[in-house]
């Protein structure tokens, strides 16, 4: 055996006696066959290492560790373990009642081994451990649960032995005695010893433990960092019917709210609306915030006004923001506005603008109070998403993030936030970042987090080059750079205060201060990766205002600007168009412009409006010249507004031309309207 | 096949090493039972006194039987029934499940601990019957109590042997603890307590003599009623039944020890 190596398993095997009840049985004997618990297990356990089993109940935990303390043999390969070993298997066991908590402990002691004398000798210590207080001469059967794990616990705390093995640590025991538990154990650690241990609190293991095994199907499914394994367990079990179920039965609200979207959405089980509505019920009982919230949809849905708003109260009490907002909706009887608000927004739906359906989804999604709402919602934002409107994209991708209004789905969620940050969404950007590292709901991908986080960060936003760099930092998704890492960690501080920047540079523009300062501040925002001030700045190196005029540098700051945002596209199209001399407007920038206007940039929409109707860059397109620069004026442009007054004048004088001016279709008359 | 010599050699290793733990469990067995009670560890002697007390005062005077010093004999003979009973209920090993399933410790050390505990029990009521006949100006014979101890160690033997044996058939099938708690009821009826030996007749006195008890009563009856030096009979069939059940008692169970935690 290495040095190092205390508990060295090779090829075990294991398998269990039980009653099987696919042969045929007898009454008086009971047909049996093997079930295998272990199917061959590798594993190297080193010295000081704290290692956390994990797996569902049943999987063979307890009985791992009880191969490892040697009170079962193994049926096939081996188990060599290196020291004395000290299994606690179950911390509560073998009190005897009617003797006291202090000769309990000496009798506990005394079945680990510990001669009576030296238990003596340490008796204090032990007693002060239990933080018992006078409760230690007292009859052990007059103790609470969490009282006789505190005993149970402390006990051991005296044990002297290389190898602990704990089954069921921590798991009862307020928190104050179960943080000092687990401070213990990480002592035990630092001082040499080794310890493993079950526990069905992931929390727990994640904050001991190093090391995490998991066991399942017969063999070891996972070995690794405490928080890879338990993330993946436990997205394990929240994607398990059967799991979930049990620990619905249990009692556990959250299973019940998950099982309950089980039954809605007919994953693992058929769908059932009545068991649907029954956990939600139960979930609600327990005060889950989320169900009763849900509960709440269905009863406004049936109509049950009243009721509905005494379960949204008490979900907003519980921490829903959703319900807070729906009851103050409801309390606050703006209901009406919102619905006046609505039709007004769906009115502008018939333009049929991708612009005008995510005004309108968007509302909806904001404003739901039922799940028709959100129907709705899905409909005008996918619509939008079609069209190719990166903020729709955005808004459906949370959607199916969150599972509001739809089944929570990340593929999808990821597909439409890499179509919005492809398109240079910065916050679909930051929130790839965060779904690949936060490991909660998928698997972890560093690499992929890194990259979305980059992506983000070099189109200046704060929070995504502190992420950048401390991933650089660390070497995470990465490899280690510490030399970037300084560059990002100064990138991030220098753009937390390009607010200030920006009123000083205001202030000096305002008072025709000194231009090379306001300039220099400029230059400042700039290298912070503020895609405005890059832009600002690239303009003052084409046009040469302030500083040398230099092209290259101009082109290459517009590069970096136009991953995000709109007219740093429009501005780059324009650099390069003027820089062509074939004579023909290059489609580069005319595919800039497009991307901006999709964007949502509303000069980008006029200037793409006008480039149809020139046809340059692309084919005429009378039609797609009109839609574009009603877009654009519906987007504020004030250029397309003039035009579009031209042609609504124009209109009108035909109108008042022709008496029958009923040729004009629906949609100009609503336009007239409005004006 | 396991070495039985090699491993009770072994098993005479472990029990030394975990002592600590022999003592331990002992105490557990005793400690707690009068651990409430306002005596305490009195009811030890008490007890077996009080019971003298209820048999002479139940031969005296509510069923008078035409014997001198009833109560004597009767004594002399009910507490090592009593406990060669309880050990052959076999329950020593499925009662302490939570040590077989969750301690690392040598397992025969749970039953030597519950057989132990039970063998006080019989020490504490010769004590108290030695101090009333001394009392009562009996007559002693002393080479016969001398050999008390001795055959008070080979009743241990021989009853750890059959707790070996019961314990270990108990854990694999459950329905032999219950028939042997039924049976252990009437032992009493087929071992000279109540009754002499000589006085059965037919097939009583076949089973009496084929009944292993009847040796060992018999010789507590010869040293405290009789006040005489054991039948050497009665003595060397003492001393092969222990050997003969404590062997095979010690092989079944150190065969079988290991599929203890499975099964439990």
């Amino acid at each position: 055996m290495e040095d190092d190596v205390v508990i060295k398993i090779r090829g075990l095997k294991k398998s269990y006696t039980i009653v099987d009840p696919s042969l045929k049985q007898g009454r008086l004997f009971k047909s049996k066959s093997k079930y295998p618990i272990f199917d061959g297990i590798d594993l190297d356990i080193k010295k000081g290492d704290i290692v956390g089993i994990v797996g569902r109940n049943g999987c063979g935990k307890s009985t791992f560790l009880k191969i490892v303390s040697g009170i079962l043999e193994p049926d096939e390969g081996t188990v060599e373990v290196k020291g004395k070993v000290a299994s606690i298997l179950e911390l509560s066991m073998g009190f005897h009642g009617d003797l006291s908590g202090r000769d309990n402990i000496i009798l506990r002691s005394e079945l680990y081994g510990i001669p009576r004398e030296e238990v003596l000798e340490h008796i204090d210590k032990i007693v002060e451990y239990t933080d018992l207080g006078v409760f230690i001469d007292n009859p052990v059967r007059t103790y609470s649960s969490g009282m006789r794990s505190r005993l149970a616990f402390s006990v051991m705390v005296n044990v002297d032995a290389d190898i602990f093995l704990i089954d069921e640590a921590l798991s009862t025991g307020d928190m104050a005695f179960a943080s000092k538990a687990s401070e213990h154990l990480k002592n035990l650690v630092r001082s040499g010893k080794t310890v493993l241990f079950t526990s069905h609190s992931m929390s727990t293991i994640k904050r001991t433990c190093s090391r995490a095994v998991w066991i399942s199907d017969h063999i070891i499914k996972m070995d690794g960092p405490s928080d890879d394994v338990v993330d993946a367990y436990s997205r394990s079990i929240n994607d398990s019917f059967e799991e979930t179920l049990n620990l619905a039965n249990d009692g556990s609200s959250s299973a019940q709210y998950r099982l309950a979207n089980f039954y809605r959405d007919g994953t693992g089980v058929e769908k059932n609306e009545e068991e649907w509505k029954r956990w939600l019920n139960e979930a609600a009982m327990r005060d889950h915030p989320i169900a009763l919230n849900d509960l709440a949809d269905i009863l406004m849905s049936e109509g049950k006004a009243e009721e509905a708003l005494a379960m949204y109260q008490r979900a907003a009490e519980n921490g829903s923001y959703e319900a807070r907002r729906k009851y103050a909706t409801l309390q606050g009887e703006t209901m009406e506005e919102i619905r006046e608000l609505r039709s007004i927004l769906k009115g502008f739906c018939d333009s049929g603008y991708p612009y005008d359906f995510c005004n309108y989804g968007e509302l909806m999604l904001k404003s739901a109070l039922t799940t028709e709402d959100y129907k709705e919602a899905y409909k005008y934002l996918s619509k939008a998403s079609d069209m190719g409107w990166t903020d729709a994209d955005l808004l459906l991708g949370q959607m199916f993030r969150d599972g509001s209004g739809v089944e929570r789905d990340f593929t999808k969620s990821i597909s439409y936030l890499s179509k919005a940050a492809e398109n240079g969404n910065n916050k679909a950007m930051y929130m790839l970042g965060d779904l690949y590292s936060d490991g909660k709901y998928m698997e972890r991908n560093y690499e992929e987090a890194f990259k979305w986080y980059l992506k983000s960060a070099s189109v200046g936003n704060s929070r995504s080059q502190y992420q950048v760099a401390m991933m650089l930092s660390t070497g995470l998704g990465v490899e280690k750079d510490e030399e970037q890492a300084k560059q990002w960690f100064a990138r991030y501080s220098s753009s937390m205060i390009n607010d200030s920047r920006k009123s000083a540079m205001d202030t000096l523009r305002a008072r025709r201060g000194d231009i090379t300062l306001s300039n220099d501040l400029l230059k400042a925002m700039s290298r912070s990766n503020h895609p405005p001030s890059m832009a600002a700045l690239a303009m003052k190196y084409e046009t040469g205002k302030g500083f040398k005029r230099s092209e290259k540098a101009a082109m290459e700051l517009l590069t970096k600007a136009s991953v995000a945002g709109g007219s740093p596209r429009v501005k780059l199209a324009d650099l390069i168009a003027s820089k062509d001399e074939s004579g023909n407007y290059p489609q580069e920038s005319f595919d800039l412009i497009k991307s901006a206007a999709e964007y949502g940039d509303a000069g980008a929409m006029y200037r793409l409006a006008l480039m149809y109707k020139d046809g340059k860059g692309c084919e005429a397109n009378v039609e797609l010249y009109r839609k574009y620069m009603r877009m654009a004026m519906e987007c504020g442009n004030r250029e397309a507004k003039d035009v579009v007054r031209q042609w609504d004048a124009r209109k009108e004088r035909r109108k008042n031309d022709k008496s029958d001016g009923k040729s004009k279709n629906d949609k100009d008359k609503k336009e007239e309207k409005k004006d | 096949m396991i070495n039985i010599f090699t491993r009770l050699i072994q098993s005479a290793h472990d029990i030394h090493a975990n002592k600590t733990i022999l003592l331990a469990l002992i105490r557990r067995n005793t400690a707690g039972r009068y651990k409430s009670s306002y005596v305490g560890f009195i009811w030890h002697l008490l007890l077996p006194v009080l019971m003298i007390v209820v048999l002479t005062i139940t031969f005296t005077y509510i069923r008078p039987r035409a014997m001198e010093d009833f109560w004597i004999y009767l004594s002399a003979g009910i507490f090592p029934v009593s406990f060669i009973s309880s050990c052959l209920r076999g329950r020593a090993i499925i009662s302490n499940t939570n040590y077989i399933t969750k301690m690392k410790i040598p397992r025969e050390i749970i039953v030597i601990a519950s057989v132990i505990t039970e063998f006080l029990g019989v020490v504490f009521a010769y004590v108290a019957i030695i101090i009333v006949i001394l009392m009562s100006g009996q007559y002693v014979n002393w080479f016969g109590m001398a050999m008390l101890p001795v055959e008070m160690l080979l009743m241990f033997i021989f009853s750890l042997g059959c707790s070996y044996l019961i314990s270990t058939i108990t854990v694999f099938i459950k329905d032999v603890g219950y028939l042997m708690s039924i049976l252990m009821r009437l032992v009493i009826w087929i071992t000279p307590t109540f009754f002499l030996a000589s006085e059965a007749k037919g097939l009583l006195a076949t089973i009496v003599w084929y009944n292993p008890f009847t040796y060992y009563v018999e010789v507590f009856h010869d040293i405290l009623y009789y006040g005489t030096f054991p039948h050497m009979e009665f003595l060397g069939m003492s001393v092969i039944l222990a050997v003969v059940f404590f062997m095979i008692g010690a092989f079944v169970f150190f065969t079988y020890e290991k599929k203890f935690p499975e099964v439990l």
